[in-house]
């Protein structure tokens, strides 16, 4: 007797060597062998090559100091912080640019598509050329383009262009009055959020009773909760005035060329595939839904907002995510123009702790964990707009 | 049918695990009839490759120089271009020999990362530029300034160390290569770019409108030893290029040039020549190369002082000073131990 039927019991044994004989089941499991190996070779191999040079391996460098500074940053970071807290910086800053990015190619890229179907032949014309300008260059070459002409075509420090008082524009940045910070503003969040629950449960309540509330109470519903507790904290409202200190304006708010150059690089680049999805995605609804529309008396306008629009988002939602995920990917080109994302953090880190495989390692796990949640969200919402099927 | 699966999961595996068993670098090398060198390829004097394909400059003729230790001739190198954030990773992988290419040696580089460095071949230290309508003139005034630094390499570090330790801030702004890097010095997105005072002054001249535009401090705030760097693990082949260093600031100073080795190896009488050369001793035999290797090293590339010369400093059109590269007898630190 087998040791499978004596575990299992002679029926299910007979079934698992049933199983085994089949041809496709045993390729399976060759196929699953040789993976096994081959990623088994290469950790012996990644182990004997560090071994080799006495290197030492592993993810606790994340702990050390790092002795290095990055441009910018969301959170207070300095040299002498953690290895992680700089990957943490990294992280915000490549997120920052992926939002920004993602918001305004959707944005622009509807514009476009709109422009596209508009009448006006110029209108269609002009906007066509833009996407085939746009979409037929490489991103790389673009977001260098548009970080030197920052550079190269904005005013030096000291001869700052300077619109209205407190707003400078250089070639190291654009220099706004920033509010200084205050703990009042952490609850203000809060309790917009607390506000913004509020409106759409009372909203969902009065749907089940079959009213409606008045777009006036749902605004005020979400808005007088943060007002509230911004008076309750005596009204903290100080603005700090951007001025030249020494080398550089001090103060306020900046936006860094590199960042410019990558949020306008990915946006134009973007926005032309985008208006190519929306295009076809508008284009994808049957004219008669049109037509029935505009026998029922609606305006072109209203036909785009009710009929139209609502339909549009259930072909391109799909495809918008994978247009979502490559502008969270390809920011990764940043590293060419020194923006301090991810991929630079990394480098940096590599070259301080020869820690080649665990960075390289971390950066795909990051790259992946964030295209993951994006995807995840966007699954929600192409599930949100899907027809229901009754 | 099953043994040939059993096979051909073997060889896979056999394919990814390289073998354990560490030969010394240099039989490997003279196995392969070839040397890998990985350098820079944009900046003349240093490493260059030109629009013919030639490479030149001083790191690639440290190079050049092994080859000819190795092989008797100049030309069995093959150059790799390598980035500043991969040089390490290449060279740990195996892709190259020897990293020529500017490298400042530090200890955590030699012990931690598991390289030795050879020489040092240049004596530097870590400067800034400065635009001169700012109107600093040294580091204690730079407080709040915007830095560009070459991502990835060790400048990055010792200013923030600088900056720390003093009690300033800076903004760095980082560029992928020297070009780069320059460029947007020149366009003001910097008030200062800091490198090796050298480097800042080959920029300089280069590229700056007006030259007296820009200054370099006179201080520097890290000293460098700029050095080629090999894996760990290779005895031989280290203490063959740390001797042909050596040797060559050792013809330097025994008067041996490239000019006059032939002669030298014929009618020098003076005993330390005769051994430096090879003509009396097996020092080159016991070593694993040819006995008059450095002969051929000096007729590839010179003595140490013509190897600078001619790449950076008098014969060059870069015209860096000797400065602490000069021979300690003429008010340098450049020495080596003795060739008995």
């Amino acid at each position: 007797m087998k040791a499978g039927a004596l575990l299992l019991g002679a029926s299910n044994g007979m079934r698992l060597t049933a199983l085994l004989r089949q041809r496709d089941v045993q390729a399976q499991l060759a196929f699953v062998a040789l993976v096994v190996l081959v990623v088994w070779g290469m950790v012996q191999n990644a182990a004997s090559v560090e071994g080799r040079d006495a290197v030492q391996s592993g993810f606790g460098f994340l702990w050390d100091r790092a002795s290095f500074q990055l441009g910018e940053s969301l959170i207070p970071y300095g040299a002498g912080d953690t290895y992680g807290r700089a990957f943490l910086v990294g992280i915000l800053n490549t997120v920052k640019v992926a939002i920004c990015g993602i918001v305004l190619s959707t944005v622009l890229g509807l514009m476009i598509a709109l422009g596209q179907l508009s009448p006006s032949v110029l209108t269609a014309r002009l906007c066509r050329l833009y996407i085939e300008i746009f979409r037929n260059m490489p991103l790389l070459l673009q977001l260098i383009f548009w970080h030197t002409f920052l550079i190269r075509g904005l005013p030096v420090v000291r001869q700052a262009l300077s619109p209205v008082d407190g707003v400078y524009l250089t070639n190291r940045g654009l220099f706004i009055p920033g509010i200084v910070g205050h703990v009042a503003y952490g609850w203000m969040a809060l309790a917009l959020a607390l506000g913004v629950a509020a409106a759409v449960i009372v909203s969902r309540i009065a749907r089940q009773r079959d009213t409606q509330i008045s777009a006036g109470w749902r605004a005020a519903l979400v808005l007088v909760p943060p007002l509230a507790v911004f008076l309750a904290f005596g009204a903290p409202l100080s603005v700090d005035l951007p001025h030249l200190a020494g080398f550089n304006f001090k103060g306020g708010w900046t936006l860094s060329p590199e960042f410019a150059a990558m949020v306008i690089g990915l946006t134009l680049y973007t926005a032309a595939f985008n208006a190519e999805i929306i295009r076809a995605g508008i284009q994808g609804i049957p004219k008669g839904q049109t037509e029935a529309a505009l026998a029922l008396g609606l305006h072109r306008r209203q036909i785009m907002r009710l009929v139209i629009i609502p339909q549009t988002l259930r072909i391109i939602t799909p495809p918008m995510t994978n247009s979502y995920l490559n502008i969270t990917k390809e920011s990764s080109l940043a590293v060419a123009i020194g923006y301090p994302e991810v991929v630079r953090v990394a480098n940096i880190t590599l070259a301080e702790t020869n820690r080649s495989i665990e960075c390289i390692a971390l950066i795909m796990i990051i790259y992946l964990t964030l295209s993951l949640i994006i995807s995840a969200l966007l699954n929600l919402a192409n599930a949100r707009v899907q027809l229901e099927q009754r | 049918m099953r043994m040939r699966l059993l096979t051909t999961m073997a060889a896979v595996v056999g394919l990814t695990a390289t073998g354990a068993a560490a030969a010394d670098l240099l039989d490997e090398i003279k196995d392969r009839g070839e040397l890998t060198c990985g350098t820079l390829d944009y900046l003349a004097g240093v490493g260059y490759l030109d629009d013919n394909g030639n490479w030149s400059g001083f790191d690639v003729d440290f190079c050049k120089a092994a080859s000819a230790a190795i092989f008797g001739t100049p030309d069995k190198v093959k150059f790799v271009a390598v980035t500043g954030a991969q040089k390490f990773p290449v060279l740990a992988s195996g892709e190259i020999d020897i990293l020529s290419r500017s490298v400042t040696a530090t200890i955590s580089r030699d012990t931690t990362l598991g390289f030795d460095y050879i020489g040092p071949n240049m004596l530097s230290g870590q400067g800034l530029m400065v635009h001169k309508e700012t109107g600093a003139t040294d580091y204690d005034q730079m407080d709040g300034a915007t830095i560009c630094v070459l991502a990835g390499t060790v400048t990055e570090r010792y200013l923030a160390d600088y900056f720390a330790a003093h009690n300033m801030s800076f903004t760095p702004v980082a560029a992928e290569n020297g070009d780069q890097l320059f460029a947007m010095y020149f366009d003001n997105r910097c008030d200062a770019v800091t490198m090796e005072p050298p480097y800042l002054a080959i920029r300089r001249n280069k590229m700056a409108e007006n030259p007296e535009d820009h200054v370099i401090f006179e201080d520097v705030i890290a000293k460098s030893f700029e050095a080629p760097f090999i894996r760990e693990g290779s005895p031989r082949f280290y203490k063959l290029l740390q001797w042909m260093h050596y040797g060559m600031v050792t013809a330097e100073e025994l008067g041996v040039t490239k000019e006059n080795v032939d002669d030298m190896v014929a009618n020098s009488t003076d005993p330390r020549v005769q051994r430096l050369l090879g003509v009396d001793g097996n020092i080159g035999a016991d070593m694993g190369v040819a006995n008059d290797w450095m002969v051929n090293v000096i007729k590839a590339v010179g003595n140490y002082g013509e190897f600078y010369d001619n790449n950076l400093g008098a014969n060059s059109p870069l015209q860096v000073p000797r400065g602490l590269n000069a021979l300690v007898r003429d008010g340098g630190a450049m020495t080596a131990p003795g060739w008995q």
